[in-house]
This record gives C-alpha cells, sequence and structure tokens, in this order.
C-alpha cells in the first residue's frame, strides 16, 4: 500500500451501444480518490454518476481510458482476476441492501470472507458488529430487521474485509429520513475511525454533504470537484448543473 | 386470453420445453409400450400364418387347459392319418411330428437363443403346407434334413454339407438336403425339417404324430372339412382350421410375452406419468409464485378468477398436448429401445409392422393430456386466490393454500391409509398377484405420505448431507446448502420426484437381492450335489442323458428330476416328478410334522409329498387326496404323505416317477442333479460326464456354484432391464431438478449480482447451484432409500411363503447415493452455467 491515491480514472470513456444509436455516458473521465477520503458523485440522472462508479469498481468496462485501484489496473484484468480484486480491495453498499433472505445478520456479514475462504479475526468482527450497533441482532433475519439495520448489515458486510475503497450506491435511496442520518453517520465514521476510503453515488444534498469531496457529472463529464460544501451550496451546484 | 397463454408460453420457453420433456417421456413410453405389444404379436401372428399356410384343417391332442409351461398335450396314434385323410373333401393329408433339437455343425451346437425353441419339424417329401425350398430338396430320404436360409447364411451352410442332429436317442448323422426360407421374423428360434420316419425314431414317437395337417379338395372349406374330420376322431382330439391354430397359437405365444413384458412396462411408465405429474405441479406452483404480481395486475385490470384460472390450465394444456403427440410418436424410439435392450441380453423379440393403434394414440393422448391437467390444478387455483392488491405490493408473496394447513393431516391420512393397505396385503391370504397389487396401492400411499412430510424434515436432513461438503468447499457449501433449505417445501417437491424413482430402484434391488440369497441358501441346503445339467434352449434334457451319466465311473447319484404343470382344484400348480432312490441320495427336504427323507423312499404310485404353500393353498394335511390334471388330460388322484418347506425349487407337489410318468407321458427331465461318488477324482469326472454328454449337446453340465452364478446372472440381467427403464423415470426427476433450479435462478437474480459484486467468481457461482442441485437430489434418493427398503421388507415379509429373505444391500445403496449426488451435480451443470453466466449489473438493477 503505497500514499498515492487508491482509486485512479485516465481518460475514462463509456459508450454503450454502436453507430447512430450510440450513448456515451462517459466522455473522458480523469479522477483521482485519495486514500482516507469519503468523496460523493453527484449529478442529474443520466449524467454517467452510476456508470462511472460501476467502472470504478470493475463491475463494468470502460471503451477507452484506465482505471486502477490501489495501484492494480483493472481495466485489462479477466473476470476471474477482477472478481478476485473485488473480494480482496472492493467493497460495496447498494439501494436495496441486496442480503441473502436465509441468512442471519452476522452470516451475512461474514459472507465475503466464507466466499473467499478466509477466516475472520474474532476481535475485527465483533469491534465491527459493535459498531454498526448490531451486537443485539447478530442472529436476526433480514425480514426480521428494519430498513436502516438491513443496510448496516450491507455497510458491515461491506467492511468486513477491509476494502481499499468502499463504493456505495445511493446507500440512503431506500430509508427514511432517520435511518438515512444513522447510515450517513456510520459512513462518516468509518472514514474518521478506520481511514475507510469511501465513493459514494448519491442525488440527495444532504447525504452529500457529509462527505469530503463532492464531484459534479453531467453529460458524461467532470464539470466541478468541490471540498467542504455544506448542504445549502451542494444544492445550488445540483441546480446550477441542470 | 389464448394469445396471452401463447405469448406467456413463448416468453418463458426453456420451461415450457424442460416442462414439456418431462411428460413426453411417460407419454413415450406409454404408447411405446402398445407399440411393442403390437409389433410382437404382429410378428406371431405373420410367423403362425406362415407356418400354416396351404394347411386347411389342423388335427391335434386337446389340452386339458391352457399351458405356458407345458403346452404340448402328447401325441396323436399315427392310424388316426389315415382316418382323416379317408374323409370326404381332403384332398391331401400328413402326420407331423413336432420335437425340440438342433444341429451340430463341426462340434458346435446351432441352438436357439434368448427363450426362443429349437424345433425340429418332420415333413413328407410332398408337404401339406407349403415350403419354399430354395436349394436342394426337401428330405426325401432317411438322414436327410433341410435348413432354413438365415441358419444357412450365418452359419455357412449349404446342400450335401453333412453335420449331426441332437435327437432324443443321441447325435445322429445328417446331411442337408435342402435349404427353405422363411418369410416372418423368427426371433432366435431355429427349424430343422427331417423326413417323418426319422421323426418318430428320434423323437420318441414311434407309431404316433404330433399333428394331422390336411388340405381341402377344391370347393371344400376348411370350416367344412373341419367340421366332417371331428366327426372321425376320438373324443379328446382337436380340430381347427389353419387360421384357427395359427391365431391360437400367437395368441398363446404373445400372452406369454405379453403377460411378463405388457405389465412391467405399463407399470414403469405409470411412475414416469407419476413423476413428470411432480414436475409439473412443481413448475406450475414456481411460476405462479413467481407471477404473482403479474397475475394480480391482470385481476386489477378485470380478469376475472375464471379467466386467472383458464389462463394457468391453459398453459398446461397447451404444453401437455405438444407434449402428447411427441411423446406419442416418441413412443416408437421406446418400443426400439426396449427391443435393442432384449438383443443386448441375447432375448430377440420378434417384431413387425409399426403402427399405432385408436387405443395406443388414445392412451397416449388420454393419460398425457389429463395428468398434467390434473397436476397444474392446484397452482392454478393458487393464482386464483391471487388479490388484485398484490400488484402495487413490493415483493408480494403467494397466499398460502386452502389446503396447505392440512397438509401434515393430509400425509397422516395418506400414511396411515397406506400402512393399513400394506397390513391388509400382508395379512391377507388371496394369491400372490392379488396381494402384490393391495401392497403396490399400500406402497404408493406411503410414497405420497412420504413426499408431504418430506418439507418437515429437508433443513435437518440439509444440514447433515451438506455436512462434508462444507468441509470440502467451505462458504459456498453452506451458501448452497441455505439456498436448499429456504424453501423447504419446494426442495421437498423438487425432491420427491427422485424419491419415486430411487424407491423403485432399491426396491428391485432388495427383491432381486432376496432372491439370489434364498435361492443359492436353498440349493446349498436342500440339494446335496456337485452338478446340475440343464437344456441350453429352455427346454427339457432327453432321459436317455441320464443313463449316459449313471454311467460315468466315479458318478455317485444322478438324479433327474421332470417338471409339468398341473392343475389342482383349477388352479396351476407345479408337479415334480423324482427318482426316489437318487432323489432320497440327493435331497434333504426341510420336512414338517415329523417328515424325514425317508418318505422319499415310501413314494409309491398314489403318493406325493407337498409344499408348504401348496397345502395352504388347498388345505391338505398328510393323509388328505387331491386330484391332479395334466396338460394331455390324463389325472391321478394322490395321496399326501409328507409336507416339507421349499418354496424356491420344489414348489407345488412332488411325486415318484412311477406317479410321474402315467400322468406325463413325456417325462422327459427339466434338470438333472448328479454327485460325484465318495474319493473320486473330481476333474476326471466331470470330464466323464461333459463327455458322456456329448451325445446330447443341449444339455449344460455345470458346478453347483456355477449354476448359482447363472441364476444370479439372469436375475441382474432383469435388474438391469428394469434399472434401465427406471432410468427414464430418475431422468424425468433430474428435468425436474434443472427447470426449478432454472426458475429459482430467475427470482435470485439479483442475490446473483451482489454475490457477483462482493467477489464471488463465476467457477463459484457455479459450485454454489451445481451443489444446490446435487443436495436436492441427495435428499430426495435418501427418502427414495427409506421408502424402497420399507416397502421391500413389507413385501418380502407379505410374501414370506415365497421364500425371500430381507438384506439391505449396503453395497449397492451406497452407489446409488454417489450416483444420486453426481447426477445431481450432472443435473445443476446447465442451471449453474446460466446463473454464472448473468451479467453483474444487470442482474444488480433487475427488477
Amino acid at each position: 500500500m503505497g500514499d498515492g491515491p487508491v482509486v485512479v480514472a485516465r481518460e475514462v470513456a463509456r459508450r454503450y451501444g454502436e453507430g447512430t444509436t450510440a450513448v456515451d455516458a462517459l466522455r473522458g473521465v480523469s479522477i483521482d480518490f485519495p486514500r482516507g477520503q469519503f468523496a460523493a458523485v453527484m449529478g442529474p440522472s443520466g449524467s454517467g454518476k452510476s456508470t462511472l462508479m460501476h467502472v470504478l469498481a470493475g463491475l463494468d468496462h470502460p471503451t477507452a481510458g484506465t482505471v486502477t485501484i490501489d495501484g492494480t489496473e483493472i481495466t485489462r484484468l479477466e473476470d476471474k482476476r477482477l472478481t478476485q480484486l473485488r473480494r480482496d480491495k472492493i467493497g460495496f453498499v447498494f439501494q436495496f441492501f441486496n442480503l441473502l433472505p436465509m441468512l442471519s445478520a452476522e452470516e451475512n456479514i461474514l459472507l465475503p470472507a466464507s466466499i473467499a475462504g478466509r477466516k475472520i479475526d474474532a476481535a475485527w468482527r465483533q469491534e465491527l458488529i459493535a459498531s454498526v450497533g448490531l451486537s443485539d441482532r447478530v442472529r436476526h433475519r433480514p425480514s426480521e430487521l428494519s430498513g436502516g439495520q438491513q443496510q448496516r448489515v450491507a455497510i458491515a458486510r461491506a467492511l468486513i474485509m477491509r476494502p481499499a475503497v468502499l463504493f456505495a450506491d445511493e446507500p440512503t435511496g431506500n430509508l427514511d429520513s432517520t435511518s438515512s442520518g444513522e447510515i450517513l453517520e456510520l459512513l462518516r465514521r468509518s472514514v474518521d475511525e478506520l481511514g475507510q476510503t469511501i465513493v459514494m453515488v448519491t442525488h440527495d444534498p444532504r447525504a452529500a454533504a457529509i462527505a469530503d469531496r463532492v464531484v459534479f457529472l453531467s453529460d458524461g463529464r467532470v464539470v466541478r470537484d468541490e471540498k467542504g460544501l455544506d448542504a445549502e451550496q451542494i444544492f445550488d451546484v445540483v441546480k446550477s448543473i441542470e | 386470453m389464448l394469445r396471452l397463454i401463447l405469448r406467456g408460453l413463448g416468453a418463458r420457453r426453456l420451461r415450457s420445453a424442460l416442462t414439456a420433456l418431462s411428460i413426453l417421456i411417460g407419454v413415450a413410453m406409454v404408447s411405446g409400450t402398445f407399440v411393442l405389444t403390437d409389433q410382437i404379436r404382429h410378428a406371431f401372428d405373420d410367423i403362425f400364418v406362415e407356418a400354416n399356410e396351404g394347411i386347411d384343417v389342423i388335427v391335434s391332442t386337446k389340452p386339458a387347459f391352457e399351458s405356458q409351461q407345458s403346452p404340448d398335450a402328447g401325441p396323436l396314434p399315427e392310424s388316426l392319418v389315415a382316418r382323416v385323410g379317408a374323409v370326404d373333401g381332403v384332398a391331401r393329408v400328413e402326420g407331423q411330428v413336432l420335437a425340440t433339437g438342433a444341429l451340430v455343425v463341426d462340434g458346435k451346437y446351432l441352438g436357439s437363443k434368448g427363450g426362443a425353441p429349437s424345433l425340429v419339424v418332420s415333413s413328407s417329401p410332398d408337404p401339406v403346407g407349403t415350403t419354399k425350398v430354395v436349394d436342394g430338396s426337401i428330405p426325401d430320404a432317411p438322414g436327410e434334413i433341410a435348413v432354413d436360409d438365415d441358419m444357412a447364411d450365418s452359419k455357412d451352410l449349404s446342400v450335401g454339407q453333412k453335420a449331426q442332429l441332437a435327437t432324443k436317442v443321441g447325435l445322429r448323422p445328417v446331411t442337408i438336403s435342402g435349404i427353405f426360407h422363411i418369410d416372418a421374423a423368427i426371433g432366435g428360434a431355429t427349424i430343422v425339417v427331417t423326413t417323418l420316419e426319422d421323426a418318430q425314431r428320434w423323437y420318441d414317437r414311434e407309431g404316433e404324430v404330433s399333428v394331422i395337417n390336411a388340405a381341402a379338395a377344391d370347393g371344400t372349406s376348411p370350416a367344412t372339412l373341419a367340421r366332417r374330420v371331428q366327426a372321425v376322431v376320438p373324443d379328446g382330439v382337436r380340430v381347427q382350421t389353419g387360421l384357427e391354430n395359427a391365431q391360437e397359437q400367437s395368441d398363446q405365444v404373445g400372452d406369454a410375452i405379453g403377460t411378463f413384458i405388457t405389465p412391467v412396462l405399463l407399470g414403469l411408465a405409470a411412475v414416469a406419468v407419476l413423476v413428470g405429474a411432480f414436475i409439473i405441479f412443481n413448475v406450475f406452483s414456481i411460476t405462479v409464485a413467481q407471477r404473482t404480481r403479474e397475475l394480480a395486475m391482470l385481476r386489477t385490470i378485470g380478469a376475472s378468477r375464471r379467466q386467472l384460472l383458464q389462463g394457468v390450465l391453459g398453459e398446461a394444456l397447451v404444453i401437455a398436448i405438444v407434449a402428447s403427440i411427441l411423446g406419442l410418436l416418441g413412443g416408437f424410439l421406446f418400443a426400439a429401445l426396449v427391443v435393442g435392450l432384449f438383443d443386448a441380453f441375447g432375448f430377440g423379440l420378434p417384431t413387425a409392422g409399426a403402427e399405432l393403434q385408436g387405443r395406443t394414440i388414445a392412451t397416449a393422448l388420454i393419460v398425457g393430456i389429463t395428468v398434467p391437467l390434473i397436476a397444474a390444478l392446484i397452482p392454478a387455483l393458487r393464482a386464483t386466490r391471487i388479490a388484485p392488491v398484490a400488484a402495487l405490493r413490493e415483493g408480494a408473496v403467494l397466499p398460502r393454500g386452502r389446503l396447505s394447513r392440512l397438509s401434515p393431516v393430509i400425509a397422516a391420512i395418506l400414511g396411515v391409509l397406506g400402512v393399513l393397505i400394506l397390513v391388509a396385503g400382508l395379512a391377507s391370504d388371496s394369491g400372490v398377484g392379488q396381494r402384490l397389487l393391495t401392497l403396490m396401492a399400500g406402497a404408493v400411499l406411503l410414497l405420497a405420505a412420504a413426499a408431504m412430510v418430506l418439507r418437515y424434515a429437508v433443513r435437518p436432513i440439509v444440514r447433515v448431507v451438506a455436512k462434508p461438503l462444507q468441509a470440502l468447499y467451505g462458504g459456498t457449501a453452506t451458501l448452497a446448502r441455505d439456498n436448499t433449505a429456504r424453501n423447504p417445501a419446494r426442495t421437498a417437491s423438487t425432491a420427491s420426484a427422485l424419491t419415486i424413482g430411487v424407491a423403485l430402484v432399491v426396491l428391485v434391488t432388495v427383491l432381486a437381492q432376496g432372491f439370489k440369497e434364498s435361492f443359492t441358501g436353498a440349493l446349498d441346503k436342500l440339494v446335496q450335489a456337485d452338478l446340475i445339467v440343464t437344456s441350453r434352449d429352455f427346454s427339457f434334457i432327453p432321459r436317455a442323458a441320464v443313463d449316459a451319466m449313471r454311467a460315468v465311473p466315479g458318478m455317485g447319484g444322478v438324479a433327474p428330476v421332470a417338471f409339468a404343470e398341473v392343475r389342482v382344484d383349477g388352479a396351476s400348480d407345479a408337479l415334480n416328478g423324482i427318482d426316489p432312490r437318487s432323489g432320497a441320495e440327493l435331497f434333504e427336504f426341510d420336512w414338517k410334522d415329523g417328515g424325514s427323507d425317508a418318505l422319499f423312499g415310501r413314494l409309491g404310485r398314489d403318493d406325493a409329498v407337498i409344499e408348504d404353500g401348496f397345502a395352504t393353498e388347498h388345505h391338505l394335511e398328510v393323509g388328505d387326496g387331491f386330484t391332479a390334471i395334466a396338460v394331455g388330460g390324463e389325472r391321478a388322484t394322490l395321496r399326501v404323505i409328507g409336507i416339507y418347506k421349499d418354496p424356491q425349487l420344489f414348489t407345488g407337489a412332488t411325486v415318484a416317477n412311477l406317479a410321474f410318468d402315467p400322468l406325463v407321458p413325456d417325462d422327459d427331465p427339466f434338470v438333472i442333479v448328479a454327485r460325484y461318488a465318495p474319493g473320486a477324482d473330481r476333474d476326471t469326472v466331470r470330464a466323464g460326464v461333459e463327455k458322456a454328454l456329448e451325445q446330447f449337446p443341449a444339455a449344460e453340465v455345470r458346478s453347483k456354484s456355477e449354476y448359482t452364478d447363472s441364476v444370479e446372472g439372469q436375475v441382474n440381467q432383469l435388474l438391469t432391464f428394469l434399472y434401465v427403464l427406471l432410468a427414464f423415470s430418475v431422468l424425468i426427476s433430474l428435468v425436474g431438478i434443472v427447470v426449478t433450479l432454472v426458475l429459482t435462478i430467475y427470482e435470485r437474480t439479483r442475490e446473483i449480482g451482489m454475490l457477483r459484486a462482493i467477489g464471488t467468481t463465476r467457477p463459484q457461482l457455479r459450485r454454489i447451484v451445481r451443489l444446490e442441485s446435487a443436495i436436492t437430489a441427495t435428499i430426495g434418493s435418501l427418502l427414495g432409500m427409506v421408502v424402497g427398503l420399507v416397502l421391500g421388507w413389507l413385501m418380502i415379509e407379505g410374501l414370506g411363503s415365497e421364500g425371500i429373505v430381507f438384506v439391505v444391500p449396503w453395497v449397492q445403496l451406497v452407489v446409488i447415493l454417489l450416483a444420486a449426488f453426481g447426477l445431481g451435480v450432472l443435473a445443476g451443470v446447465f442451471p449453474a452455467r446460466r446463473a454464472a453466466k448473468l451479467d453483474v449489473l444487470r442482474a444488480l438493477s433487475y427488477e
């Protein structure tokens, strides 16, 4: 692990389809995400923010440009290496939690380790579960948990392998405001206390406001890259872009 | 609605195709069984009609009853030929001898194969029937014979060639004078034509003939002539037209084959259809559940419950119709497969023609269409109970069926009913067939109950089954385990389909194993023999072979056993004829009521010792008398002097030769058991016996262990045959696993996307699906084993008098379990590929 940026994108373009019907979701994005930074990616729908996240996370291949995660260039990796990289270096938090209904909260959290065939240090496991506030819920099934609790399970699952970067796709999109606040605060803490790097896609200025940095996308390009904005300011930027 | 149905089927092509396949196989087995039965019938019609071509009237001894084991009712006096010839309207007449024997060429015995007869047929130089001579001429002089062109071609025989013919008096030198042709396929049978005089001399028919053939003069119809001939022959002689006779023979042989093959094949077809029904039920249950929102939407826009019912059933109907029509045609393939299977075992089934008779079409279509409809009815009814508001709810689930709360109760009722019927079947003293049928009915109920209860046992079983897999594969195995356990009802019904097939595999294995063990046991205990001689062509051994064996130096006791089917109180029973002196030396019966082997010596002309089952059947005790009627019409009243237990070998009644011979004039032994003299060199004596029996090449000499091996080999063949046919049911249940998994994967698309996103590799994902499949298959086979063992035990207990012992076939059980696991993995391959191919992004955004 060096001290350089964890995620580096250079001239990343993503085009869907061909010929006249081709759609350019990304038109040459170059951006770095340093270690320990909480970044939010914003933009109107169709701006390419989700595509950027998918490409950065190795879920989608760019049509041009390169992406490097923690020193590894992932753009040309074949599926197997890419999957291993995701397993070891990337954490995911989804809008729809995506927990396995037949597993308990704890089993869901440990799922990446179980798939990778790794043992998780008991102290780290307990610490993590405690820090997401689920110590008394570990035996519960997802159906017995509230939306906020389910998302906390998902965050713990994303953190269990100590990933180099955690990608969150609208993590509060499916939650009420109280739960949203808890989730954002949890993400914030993981940056502050664990030094976690987070890239979060959101359309909610209040969510973005908790980040250290907000990247604005429009029409497949980075149009603004700001630090230390509050919700109001973010809202104004969003308005100005639209 | 129809358009909607067809669109739906088109959109779910894979599911529809797999579902259709699961019905198709069962329907093909049903239709194939009928096609095959018709083909065999057709072939025998051809054979016998051709054999009787040109013969208008046939005179033979009237059998006292129809016997499959001893069909020959005995000869007619030759003097009758002239009397028939003198009847007005007879143009030509001929007495004919029919016997068993085959050629030996260059020391090789050219006998029949696969249960077909080795026939010797006499002919006059100018036969009444039509013989198509293709080379040379019909035998005219002593020692001349003719053979059929198939045999001549395959064995490279030509006119003028010298050979030997196996006769009742040993090998006789013959010369091939002619080669003839037969149009009809004759299976594995062989035919040698001799002169009448030779046949009479060689086959114990001096002054006798087997049948008298007559041709009518122009203007006299066969029926008229038959009436006139009937008037001049004595009682007990039967006169038939050529066609009647052909029809009767064909019916007899057709029945003999049909009574074995048809019920077995139809039974197995029924099992396949039942398994298919499970799949339909399962697939439709899953699809209705998956389409809950879509169906609710249809309700909100005004579709009535009735329309939804019609929609779901309509889908089942379309699939069923397509599958039934294809299955009907697939019947030809199935028939060909069964013929091929018999061929591979050395049993040539003669077949002719290939037609779909009305009843074949009707049965196949009725079964193929109604069974899926009935199976789809419950899911269809559940679809109608979806509330319209479900369309608006995220993750709406199907309401639980009205009956599902009752399912434990229903299962309990079925189970208790099944056990009661089984117990009733065991306790009843009706015939074996009746009891077996009762047991079968109980078995089906028990199986249904087990399948229904299985859902409650899925979780614990899965946990145990997954243990070794988890040790091997870790997290992926755990996921596979949890996936299997998450919807126990679905897993249970998917697995149950396999349970049926495996239960039957285990059942036939247990029965076969039990039979083998008890047969070998009985032979060891009851017969103190070193050598066992039987006929190669499933016939009798010439009596002269007994004397030939006795003359071998170093030979101890030689005991011939004759066998005939007789009627006692109208029931068919076995009558064994033994030589009391050698019998006492070689047999050690298991006597009841203080009997002993000394009873052999007391067997006189009117005495019999009887088997326990026979005694029970006819309510006989020592001192009672019974009357036995032989197929030739001879009858004897015999007194019971002892009762023994031997449900395997000497079933029915056993008498001394001097009682047997008057009843059955052809008293050639069916088997000869023999013992070396004390101190004799075994190899030398055996070589001597084989040398002596060269004169009787149909006789096959085997040591006791060789003989039991060959019996076990035959049982194993039958077992293999059943396994192959049961494999179809297993195949259908695997199709069921495939389609369930495909549907399940569709349901879990988003989960799969998440798993991939958090680092599950494609091989891992594939393994998860394959293991889920394997675990499901293992559950099904485990339950199948339990059910199979229970049924096997019950049946063996129930048929205790048949003398089969219950043995748990551990080795086979382990093999079956491993095979089920392997097949499960195999069934999972295709769904696993589909799961692994899912695009992560699409899977994640999947709604």
